[in-house]
């Protein structure tokens, strides 16, 4: 059966320009993320994915990051344990976005290791101020 | 500035593509069992064989399985965002995407308590799902 795919424009309540963009990091355990494996319409502003003390924090490239942006995150578990990952941090100067891995009692964790197919989802939506 | 409703277009920082949004509320009755699923990717989850007129969405322990039409493509860089709801005081649970696979078109979301566990979504609550995708 043939479904006609998306073909209609998204609209908003806002009346100015208005972004969403995807982001999915692959878990690569706990070290950096290779540039090459993250996926989504904002992969190109991605600079870098540096892991430390239970983090993976992308760096961004120069105004990506703007205020008001907002970052819904997710995790996709695929065949790792249970965990969950938080939005740590969030430095519109250094353009740096952290994700904060955890376990079911909020406590740090290592990210997933790879072969898990375990991932990070990002939604980031923003609105551009009127100027 | 003015409100002008519902006429500006989405964006992304990729301007080769074009975002879309769709959404998915998945209700849970006493049984646990699914109720009546409404949303925008609705149109795009296989029916029953069974009942021709009911979406393939099944709930088995803490396995919650949706059959997507093979028309229907998640692309890499698909975006997938659940939260639950504790509706009537039910007690807080969790909800995480498993996998899609490509193969057999399926999404398959695994659902916890709070201390991490697998356990079936309480009576009463509901899944709303945030799909972002380029096309």
């Amino acid at each position: 059966m043939a479904i006609t795919p998306h073909k209609g424009q998204i609209a908003t309540m806002w009346a100015g320009p208005f972004t969403v963009d995807t982001l999915v990091v692959p878990c690569y355990g706990a070290v950096d993320v290779p540039l090459d494996i993250i996926t989504g319409s904002l992969r190109p502003a991605v600079l870098s994915a540096v892991y430390a003390s239970f983090a993976y924090t992308l760096t961004f490239a120069p105004n990506t990051l703007q205020p008001g942006q907002a970052v819904e995150v997710s995790c996709e578990i695929g065949t790792a344990p249970y965990f969950d990952v938080q939005v740590s941090a969030i430095d519109l100067v250094a353009q740096t976005l952290a994700l904060r891995f955890e376990n079911a009692a909020g406590a740090g964790a290592a990210p997933p290791i790879v072969g898990t197919n375990a991932k990070v989802h990002l939604l980031l939506p923003r609105a551009f101020p009127v100027r | 500035m003015t409100y002008g409703g519902h006429h500006k277009l989405v964006g992304t920082a990729d301007q080769d593509y074009q975002i879309a949004v769709d959404t998915l509320v998945i209700p849970f009755l006493a049984g646990p069992v699914v109720g009546a699923v409404v949303g925008s990717l609705l149109p795009w989850i296989a029916l029953t064989a069974a009942i021709p007129s009911a979406p393939n969405i099944t709930l088995a322990g803490s396995t919650l399985t949706l059959q997507m039409r093979e028309d229907y493509n998640f692309r890499p860089g698909t975006v997938i965002l659940p939260k639950t709801t504790v509706e009537g005081g039910a007690a807080r649970w969790d909800v995480k995407l498993e996998s899609w696979t490509e193969a057999t078109k399926r999404l398959v979301f695994r659902t916890f308590n709070a201390a991490g566990a697998l356990t079936a979504p309480p009576a009463g609550v509901g899944l709303h799902l945030v799909f972002v995708h380029r096309y």
